[in-house]
Parts: C-alpha cells; structure tokens; sequence
C-alpha cells in the first residue's frame, strides 16, 4: 500500500465523491452545474482526489453475471508469527481479490473469484496448502450478490437532488 | 439473470473501464477499431442491463470513516431472502451475499467509527427477526482490493 499524507476533504470535495460514487462518469459540466462551481474547479478538485488515492473511478461488473461462476470468502486462521508472510503469499494469486487483515474469530478474511469450482478446489487443497502458517480455513461459497454498492451512506447526503437507481 | 449475451467488444471496452472508468468513449473506439458511437451504444447498454456499473470509489479509511467489519450470518432457512433485502436497505450495508458454508449472508458494513458499528449491529441488525447468529470481524487493515477481475 502506498503511503500518503490524509486529505482533509471539504464540503465541496464530498459532495463530488457523492456524484461520482453514483455515477462514475458523470461529466465534470454537469456536476460543475450541479453543484454551482466553475468546471476548472472540478477538475482540480477531481485531480487532486484521484492523486491522493481518495477517488478511483472504474468500471466494475457483477462476477456472477459475466461468467465468473465462483465467489467464495475465505476465512483463516493464522499463526501469528507467520501472518505477514501469509498476506505477502495470498495477496500474489490473482483469485484473491479482497484481502483484509481482522479482528474477531478469524485472522484474515479473503474474497476469491474464479472461472469454476474446480478452481476453487485447486485454489483450497494445492495452493493455500502450500502456504506455511495457514493454521485452518473456512470456506463460504457465494450464491448470489445482493448488494454491491461503492457508495457510503456519510456521503449519499451531500446529493442535493436524489439520484435514482437504474 | 439476464438474457443479454455480451461478446468480445463488450468483455474488451469492460476491461479498459476497469483501469479508467473515465477513459473517453473515442479512446476506447480508436483501441478497438470501433465507432464512437458504438462504444457508446455498448457501455450504456452493458450499464442498463446491470452487467457494468462505472463507479468513482473512495477508499474509506482517506475519507472518515475509520470501521469497516465483515460480518456473516446464520439466519432462519425459510427468512433468507426477506433478511436479505432488509439487510440490503441499511445504508451502513455496501455488500451483501447470499453463501453456503459456515454462514447464510456474508455482508460488509462501513461506519465512521467503533460505537457506529455497536449501533448497528445491536439497534439495527438485531431488529432484523430471523437472524440466529452473527459473527464480526473488524478490518484491520486492507492488504489488498482490486475490483477488476478478468471478464
């Protein structure tokens, strides 16, 4: 992760990120009208919250819908002494697509997304088995997303006009 | 589930979206050999049948808010899918999955910070009837998040 001085975000920066997180593509016209600023403000603005690493804009799909058959989350148990050279291992497999280090019964917790089952049993019994440190895991398979939102309640308020979902 | 059937133009204007959400329609057109106004036909159509959505993401620990927890649930067999839904209506809630295995729903919750997180899960979550056993795991730290798979 890099490392990067914090932001102090401001009234006119949250509700930026509020338009954006709704609809990443909105032009910076249309939100320099919305929000009654100048379109050089909102570039400026944009520019500096994207080098800050506060904003990303991407396209993200759905795995389930696009042919990606398997989601899994996979809770651990790590040795403790070990747990760096774990996250380092997982973090490298391109399945792991969320990685967080966690408080409570597990020690770390995975998002994993592959093609088939059948990778996902190759992921379970020949790689992660091979990672030294992996004390046990648990496996939840996912069988439908209900929700995927990128965007936070603290912000959806700085939208003065509703926007509605598609 | 759709009955919308995505080719490879689609799948390749997907994955340029996913490193630059942003990245002009010409752009794209010029990569692809394709017309402007097709990539343009294509992205909305991908957006109006749910399979891409463009999104400007904010790495919640820059902008205040400091708790981010995983938290699976075991509920009531036959209450799966209303839980789900009302789970879905919190506005705490940015994901939540319906699995097999150790818990029914794995959803993830950001707040701005430790009493936040009390509040849901023991004003909110627990006045959702259905819902046996939860488990709660506080993110310490993100080691890793890239939302752009290969499509």
């Amino acid at each position: 992760m890099r490392t990067i001085q914090p932001l102090a975000l401001d009234d006119l920066d949250k509700k930026i990120l509020a338009y954006l997180q709704e609809d990443g593509r909105m032009t910076f016209v249309t939100l320099a009208a919305q929000l009654g600023v100048s379109e050089g403000t909102i570039r400026k603005r944009v520019k500096r919250l994207e080098e800050s690493g506060v904003l990303k804009t991407m396209g993200v799909t759905d795995p389930l819908k696009m042919g990606l058959d398997t989601v899994a989350f996979i809770w651990f148990k790590v040795e403790r002494h070990h747990l760096e050279k774990v996250i380092v291992a997982l973090k490298e497999l391109a399945a792991v697509r969320y990685l967080v280090v966690t408080t409570g019964g597990y020690d770390l917790v995975a998002m994993v997304v592959l093609p088939n089952r059948t990778q996902l049993v190759t992921l379970l019994n020949d790689k992660l088995s091979q990672i030294e440190g992996i004390i046990s895991t648990e496996t939840s398979i996912v069988l439908q997303i209900h929700k995927q939102i990128h965007e936070w309640a603290p912000f959806k308020s700085y939208r003065e006009t509703e926007v509605s979902h598609g | 589930m759709t009955g919308f059937v995505i080719d490879e133009f689609d799948r390749e204007i997907i994955r340029l979206l996913q490193q630059d959400g942003r990245m002009p329609f010409l752009t794209i057109a010029n990569q692809l050999g394709l017309a402007e106004g097709t990539v343009r036909r294509r992205v909305a159509k991908l957006r109006s049948e749910g399979l891409l959505k463009i999104v400007g993401i904010a790495d919640p620990f820059k902008v205040g808010l400091q708790t981010v927890a995983i938290v699976g649930l075991k509920v009531e067999r036959g209450r799966i899918e209303s839980i789900a839904r009302e789970v879905s209506a919190l506005t705490e809630v940015r994901y939540v999955a319906l699995s097999t295995g150790n818990y029914d729903l794995v959803i993830e919750v950001v707040v701005s910070n430790n009493d936040e997180l009390l509040t849901f899960l023991v004003d909110k979550l627990s006045e959702i009837p259905g819902i046996n056993n939860t488990g709660t795991s506080i993110v310490l730290k993100v080691a890793k998040e890239d939302l752009a798979w290969d499509v």
